[in-house]
């Protein structure tokens, strides 16, 4: 699973990373926001891990853009924020999930895992593969268009 | 006229020319002092720009390093790299490493906070803090206290406490800051002892910080005392705290002192509290000191009554609408409204009271029927 995360602060940028290779992810990063929206569209990522206040481009932005890129994407907003209606905001714009500052890294992987779960799941339930059929007893039609012997 | 006007110009630039040695002494001096100017500001922006460069080369050889003891499992290693000792040598790499720390701590919590912690105290930060908080200078002083609050440093309560009613605002306001932050209800305590006033804008932050707080059972006792303190301040605070923490054990105190206690913004206080408790109050206590106050509490009264008030109150606010002005006697239309919509049927007596409050009320009576 491919994660992407935008902090401001380096020393944070890392400690999530750190963290988040030892689950075995691939880490993806950006300070600032910088060339996010490059990244965003070449990696494809799963999730995002971004906070609101950027240099390079608006949390609000950020999100929109990730969202009419890759629908499905994960998004996790670390916020000081408490404001009922800017959470409100953000989860209209596409935001999954609002976590407060300060935050415990175990919930932001808690998250994580959860939805690459869900994921997996989901992927179990769709139709079989087109391989799937040649398993199956092969119909023999006859040159009258019957399946009769 | 002008050309008096022009003589006597000319006049003056005859008598006050000043000679051409004058004239040389006054361009040496603006070269001067234009070129002093001009070291300042490039020496200044030299400085900015250094410090700036050697920042990002500090946090760049620290990052790596202190992300992996802040995410290591065990206890961070007590070696320090030379390049890290190299930093801690100068001052400025001090100071860069301590608020990175200070950053990471506000942001954190659970292990990592704790491995920052032991960073901090490993790498003498903290010995520096404690320096920071005996200076003379208050701003040196108030960022030591920030700095140790932050980093749960409990050991130096004594000495934050003490600060907590210091002469100088901001070395107060960060004492009282970080007692809240450590001790929460309980550090409250600064409350017995302090002179000094506490500012709106502090009273708001400390409600802030114990926002996601219950105070324990015996809070209340303490409470009952800071209503009755001396210091203004802290009986207004006292009262936010009883509002927003719903403590209605101190509801006799507030009814029989504040409302009655001589500074009219407590009064105010105290009478916008009553809100917070609809089941405990009577508002008989309001209609007592309703002629007695001043216009502002007046207000606050009727607007308290919107939503405490009964059928008790309709004649009480009758008696307003007919005699108090214009703004006073609006107010209590739109409490009597909100009391008893039925009341809306007195818009024909009003009618028949040919005064200019009429006048008025009806407005009131006919926005809030259209709302």
């Amino acid at each position: 699973m491919k994660i992407l995360v935008v902090e401001s602060n380096p020393i944070l940028l890392k400690i999530i990373e750190i963290q988040l290779l030892h689950q075995n992810y691939s880490v993806y990063s950006s300070i600032d926001g910088e060339q996010v929206r490059q990244l965003i569209t070449h990696i494809k990522p799963d999730v995002i891990i971004t906070k609101l206040r950027l240099k390079y481009i608006s949390g609000f932005e950020l999100i929109r853009f990730a969202k009419s890129e890759i629908p499905d994407v994960f998004i996790i907003v670390i916020t000081k924020i408490n404001q009922e209606t800017i959470i409100q905001d953000l989860q209209k714009a596409g935001a999954n999930i609002c976590i407060k500052r300060p935050f415990y890294v175990e919930q932001l992987i808690h998250f994580i895992s959860e939805f690459n779960l869900k994921k997996t799941t989901q992927t179990a339930k769709l139709p079989l593969p087109e391989i799937i059929p040649l398993y199956k007893q092969p119909i023999q039609l006859y040159k009258d268009g019957t399946r009769k012997l | 006229m002008v050309h008096a006007n022009y003589n006597i110009f000319q006049q003056f630039i005859l008598l006050y020319t000043p000679s051409i040695e004058v004239l040389q002494r006054a361009a040496v001096l603006f070269f001067g002092i234009s070129v002093i100017l001009l070291i300042i500001i490039y020496s200044n922006t030299y400085i900015e720009k250094r410090n700036f460069l050697l920042k990002i080369m500090i946090q760049k050889r620290m990052t790596q390093w202190i992300a992996e003891q802040i995410t290591t499992t065990e206890t961070p290693a007590a070696d320090i790299p030379k390049r890290i000792s190299k930093i801690l040598n100068s001052k400025y790499g001090k100071k860069i490493i301590t608020d990175e720390l200070i950053t990471l701590k506000k942001n954190l919590q659970g292990k990592e906070a704790a491995n920052i912690i032991y960073l901090y105290i490993e790498l003498g930060l903290k010995n520096d803090s404690i320096k920071k908080l005996y200076s003379k200078k208050w701003y040196i002083k108030a960022k030591g206290i920030n700095e140790l609050y932050t980093m749960d440093q409990r050991d130096m309560l004594k000495v934050i406490y003490k600060n907590s009613n210091s002469k100088n605002d901001l070395v107060r306001t960060e004492a009282q800051t970080g007692l809240v932050h450590m001790y929460g209800f309980d550090g409250l305590r600064f409350l017995n002892v302090i002179s000094n006033p506490i500012s709106e804008w502090q009273q708001v932050k400390l409600l802030a910080q114990l926002q996601n707080q219950q105070p324990d059972n015996v809070f209340y006792q303490k409470l009952n005392n800071w209503l009755q303190s001396k210091n203004d301040s802290v009986v207004i605070f006292s009262l936010k705290i009883a509002a927003t923490k719903l403590i209605h054990q101190v509801i006799p105190i507030i009814v029989q002192n504040c409302l009655y206690h001589n500074n009219s913004m407590i009064r105010k206080t105290a009478i916008e509290s009553l809100i917070f408790f609809p089941e405990h109050i009577n508002t008989l206590s309001l209609r007592k000191i309703y002629p007695t106050e001043i216009k502002q509490n007046k207000l606050s009264i009727l607007s308290v009554l919107q939503k405490l008030g009964g059928q008790q109150d309709i004649n009480f606010l009758k008696e307003i609408i007919l005699k108090e002005e214009i703004d006073i006697a609006k107010s209590a239309m739109i409490t009597l409204l909100k009391i008893a919509p039925e009341m809306i049927n007195w818009k024909e007596h009003l009618l028949i009271q040919k005064n200019k409050v009429t006048q008025y009320t009806l407005h009131a009576l006919d926005e809030i029927a259209f709302q």
